[in-house]
């Protein structure tokens, strides 16, 4: 029967409530803990990718090294395959779904690069730059999607293995 | 997560940063006005306007001829980093003669130059007018004394009008490809 007296029931109680709550706020610093690292790594790989292909279409306006067509392929390979590596917590399809999230990223960096002078107010033939624009965008789709997926799925493997 | 893959994930984020500073820098870069580009002038230049007369001494030859000409000169810059002139001259001399025979003689030339330093104005300065006058006379009377030339005498009044528009476009430093790809199809802007 409980009473006035009886801290040990109560105080119970509360050790109980207070556990649950730090099991909880542990779970959700640590998801968000690792939301973070992957968004992270999506820009991350969404960055390299978008400056080595930049790269290659105005070699002269890069801090980078000359880009061969070659490395333009390779790059998000090898990116994809650090982001597969590195996405060691992750199931396959948030794998996937990362890589896609990585390409999706990439063409807006890349489309936007291309499309500055438009923005900053430079350039004044908007039709112009906007074919241009989306020129360099669909052949950086064409060359990123299929081998950052590749290099995710294959980092991904590698990482399970 | 293991002390290496987050080593690993630190490495790649700095290698990711030096990535996003490249495509700012691209960016910056992108919108930077470096070049301007010429393109169109037009210029007419050494009008000459010359009469001859040629009068021989047994009047076997009388004649005096009038002559007018000029160039039409025509230039089309199209890169602003390596600019190239395109100039057109056309020269057309009329000339008449005094004993009846008129005619007309016109001689084209046509003169191609390249220019290394790049045309370089401030951001929104469109338009340079660019205007030269220059007037010659000479007078001379041929010394040299055979039986056609004996009385040759010249009276030549030369003068230029050079009137040049140029239209200048500020571009971005990207442009320099788009040109490129473009100038090689055309000769003139």
């Amino acid at each position: 029967m409980n009473t006035d007296d009886s801290p040990p029931v109560w105080g119970g109680r509360l050790e109980r409530v207070r556990s649950f709550i730090s099991y909880k706020m542990k779970d959700i610093r640590e998801r968000r803990r690792d939301y973070l690292i992957r968004v992270a790594l999506i820009f991350a790989t969404a960055l390299i990718d978008s400056a080595f292909f930049l790269g290659m279409v105005l070699p002269d306006l890069t801090p980078l090294p000359p880009v061969g067509s070659g490395i333009v392929f390779m790059v998000p390979v090898l990116s994809g395959l650090m982001l597969g590596l590195l996405l060691t917590e992750e199931s396959y399809k948030m794998r996937a779904i990362s890589g896609l999230y990585v390409i999706i990223v990439s063409g807006l960096i890349i489309f936007i690069t291309l499309y500055w002078p438009v923005i900053s107010g430079v350039a004044e033939d908007i039709g112009f730059y906007a074919l241009w624009s989306l020129k360099w965008l669909m052949i950086a789709a064409i060359i990123i999607t299929p081998t950052t997926l590749m290099g995710v799925l294959i980092g991904g493997s590698t990482a399970e293995y | 997560m293991g002390p290496t893959t987050k080593a690993a994930i630190a490495i790649y984020l700095v290698f990711a940063l030096y990535s996003g500073f490249a495509v700012v820098s691209v960016a910056h870069n992108n919108s930077q006005v470096i070049g301007t580009t010429v393109r169109f002038s037009a210029a007419l230049r050494n009008v000459t306007v010359s009469y001859e007369s040629v009068n021989h001494p047994d009047g076997t030859v009388s004649y005096g001829n009038f002559t007018i000409s000029a160039d039409i000169v025509m230039n089309g810059v199209r890169d602003p980093l390596d600019v190239r002139v395109y100039d057109i001259s056309y020269s057309v001399n009329i000339m008449t003669i005094e004993d009846g025979k008129p005619g007309m003689k016109a001689v084209g030339s046509f003169s191609f130059y390249s220019m290394s330093n790049p045309v370089v104005v401030r951001a929104g300065e469109s338009l340079v007018y660019h205007t030269t006058v220059n007037i010659t006379t000479d007078y001379f009377e041929d010394v040299v004394n055979t039986s056609y030339n004996q009385g040759l005498r010249y009276w030549i009044l030369t003068g230029g009008l050079n009137y040049q528009i140029s239209g200048f476009e500020n571009l971005p430093k990207n442009s320099v490809t788009l040109w490129r790809d473009y100038s090689d199809e055309e000769a003139m802007p």
